[in-house]
């Protein structure tokens, strides 16, 4: 064994001004959690890179083990911030794979340790979104690739009885019980969750290690979801991801930076200027996610003819238009009628009762795929064959789900075409904060 | 060929933005020091109270930090403190006959002017010995670095849990840590 700073192995030459910062006399300097600024600085395009090329590789930091590897560029190198108002992975662009972790407290975790929690996730986040290994990582070499990796952190309520009660937003509880749902322990409640996205599922399994390191001195975690959408680049950036019904699953989805989204998913402005709900974010550039696990039975789907199956939605399957148009992003009309006088898309169709009148009864959609290994001869679930267990973990970010997201889901269990091929099996409401600067860390409204 | 990227380094700054509220004081106790020495980069120190390893030895721990040597002279660091624990060394990490042994460095760190310097599991690293009480994640612990030329540095570590990294000697019965 070699020790580094010994041996005949150059040292890292690191100059001064790389590191462009000279502390005050004396003082105590580091604090470990440095998150933040290291990363990519992507060069301008240039010739593809072979895997493995020496030349072409990149300082694997913070670089316990001084290795380089390479990265291609744009996909493995792209970054989505984490540091800024609001936190990435709400409506940031939608990525390739997700992993949902929802975690319980330990009895003995109290605000102080809680904070201290934090501390080292946001830390961790920043670092692994920036392509740089977690402090004390080992295996810094996953980090490389963040591929638009992103990390964001929600609380349950638990969270705000051992911090500040009063923020607690009122909307922060289960979802009503509904009639259609067949909730399993393990994928409902917790009393936080992290979520993980990212295009690289090396990188994304990477990060969820990482994350889970740090939290499992405070937590114990109460469930996991993993799922997926379609590859970076085998469709256009902005495509709506599709469900493994073959629908389109998110179609008019306000554009996030939009007036809509603005007010919808974070209660700021008036939107389109006529909604009828008083939206007031919880705390400022805060808002709330919905995890639903959807089990969808395919065996009994794939006894639909397309024509079937599109009018249980409302949508075309191949353009995910509106029965009554031409484009994904078209209106529906709802009084349109077919030529045997019945309204084209039906009274039950998952579209119609999705919608109101009312703008401000809306969210963002953010779901992911699942297809789990079955595990048994088949059932009523996920279908009789046994060949599939799939579904949707269905995510949806809002203002105020009591306001936003309750109402609709309402209409849907109490009727929606839809339900027949599909059963909802987990669930979990939390509240999102703010995002953080650096120095800072996600949650820290509650600590102050 | 000009590297892919360049990697933005600035987590010192970062680090010391974090540390600001809590160290301001500590700033002013230690206003006599001599002119910044060292920048940091990644200060962490292993958590005691383990969570997974329940062998965990609680009584010592390393600290780890890669440093710069900013002062424009060569340094050495030949000892260093911490309120946290009754004996600090700076240990290496040697090649025993095949068997990794950590023991106290001579001379302590030489750190050249204008180079970096790194601490990590495995290398050379701050040893702490008879401490006081456990470090829990999350926890900070501030080591002081004392160097030849007489001055110190405080830097402030973050206590991470960490597996690795397992304070062996090579005069000691460590066969459980065998593998």
């Amino acid at each position: 064994m070699t020790n580094k700073n010994t041996s005949d192995r150059p040292h890292t030459k690191v100059s001064v001004s790389r590191r462009g910062l000279l502390l005050g006399a004396g003082g105590v300097v580091g604090g470990g959690l440095a998150g933040a600024a290291a990363g990519y600085a992507a060069a301008p395009a240039q010739a593809p890179v072979a895997p493995g090329d020496p030349k072409n590789a990149v300082a694997v930091s913070p670089g316990i083990a001084n290795t380089k590897v390479t990265v291609a560029q744009p996909y493995g190198t792209a970054t989505v911030p984490f540091y800024g108002p609001r936190q990435a992975g709400v409506d940031t662009p939608l990525q390739a794979h997700g992993v949902f972790i929802g975690l319980h407290l330990k009895d003995d975790t109290d605000a102080d340790r809680l904070a201290a929690m934090l501390r080292l996730l946001s830390d961790d986040a920043a670092r692994l979104t920036q392509g740089r290994g977690a402090l004390a990582d080992l295996d810094e070499e996953l980090a490389a690739a963040p591929a638009r990796l992103t990390v964001t952190f929600g609380f349950g309520s638990e969270i705000f009885a051992r911090t500040k009660p009063e923020l607690k937003p009122c909307w922060l509880k289960p979802l009503p019980e509904y009639d259609i749902d067949q909730l399993d322990s393990s994928y409902t409640g917790g009393d936080m969750v992290i979520q993980i996205q990212g295009d690289d599922p090396l990188s994304v399994a990477h990060a969820r290690r990482m994350l889970l390191k740090d939290a499992r001195a405070f937590t114990t975690v109460a469930w996991v979801q993993t799922g997926f959408t379609h590859a970076r680049a085998s469709h256009p950036d902005d495509t709506t991801m599709r469900n493994l019904f073959g629908q389109v699953d998110g179609s008019g989805n306000p554009r996030a930076g939009s007036a809509a989204a603005e007010r919808i998913v974070w209660g700021v402005g008036e939107g389109e200027g006529n909604g009828g709900k008083d939206l007031q974010p919880w705390i400022e550039n805060g808002t709330s996610m919905v995890i639903r696990r959807i089990a969808m039975n395919i065996d009994d789907w794939d006894e639909l003819d397309r024509p079937a199956q599109e009018a249980v939605i409302g949508r075309t399957l191949g353009s995910g238009a509106p029965l009554t148009g031409q484009h994904e992003d078209d209106p529906p009309d709802f009084e349109a009628l077919g030529p045997a006088g019945f309204p084209v898309i039906s009274d039950i169709a998952h579209l119609r009762r999705a919608r109101t009148n009312d703008p401000d009864e809306a969210m963002f959609r953010r779901s992911f795929n699942y297809d789990e290994q079955p595990t048994t001869s088949g059932n009523e679930m996920y279908g009789e064959t046994g060949i599939s267990e799939s579904g949707l973990i269905f995510v949806a970010f809002q203002c105020d789900v009591a306001q936003q997201y309750t109402p609709i889901q309402d209409r849907l269990a109490a009727s929606d075409h839809l339900n027949l091929w599909t059963i909802p099996v987990g669930s979990a409401v939390f509240a999102i904060p703010p995002g953080c600067q650096e120095g800072g860390y996600v949650g820290e409204e509650l600590f102050t | 060929m000009k590297n892919t990227f360049s990697l933005i380094a600035g987590p010192a700054i970062v680090g010391l933005l974090l540390a600001g509220c809590a160290s301001n004081e500590q700033a002013d106790a230690t206003d006599g020091q001599a002119a910044e020495i060292f920048t940091v980069e990644d200060p962490w120190i292993k958590a005691t109270e383990e969570s997974l390893d329940e062998t965990s030895d609680d009584t010592m721990t390393g600290a780890f930090v890669h440093l710069t040597n900013v002062s424009g002279e060569d340094q050495t660091v030949v000892g260093a403190k911490s309120e946290i624990a009754e004996v600090v060394e700076l240990h290496e990490v040697i090649d025993d006959g095949g068997a990794s042994v950590m023991q106290e460095k001579p001379g302590g760190f030489p750190v050249a002017a204008e180079e970096a310097y790194e601490l990590n599991p495995g290398e050379d690293h701050i040893m702490l010995m008879e401490l006081a009480d456990e470090i829990s994640p999350g926890d900070p612990v501030e080591i002081t670095l004392e160097l030849e030329n007489g001055e110190s540095q405080t830097i402030e570590f973050i206590a991470k849990e960490y597996v690795g990294a397992q304070e062996n000697y090579g005069d000691l019965d460590d066969a459980e840590h065998d593998h």
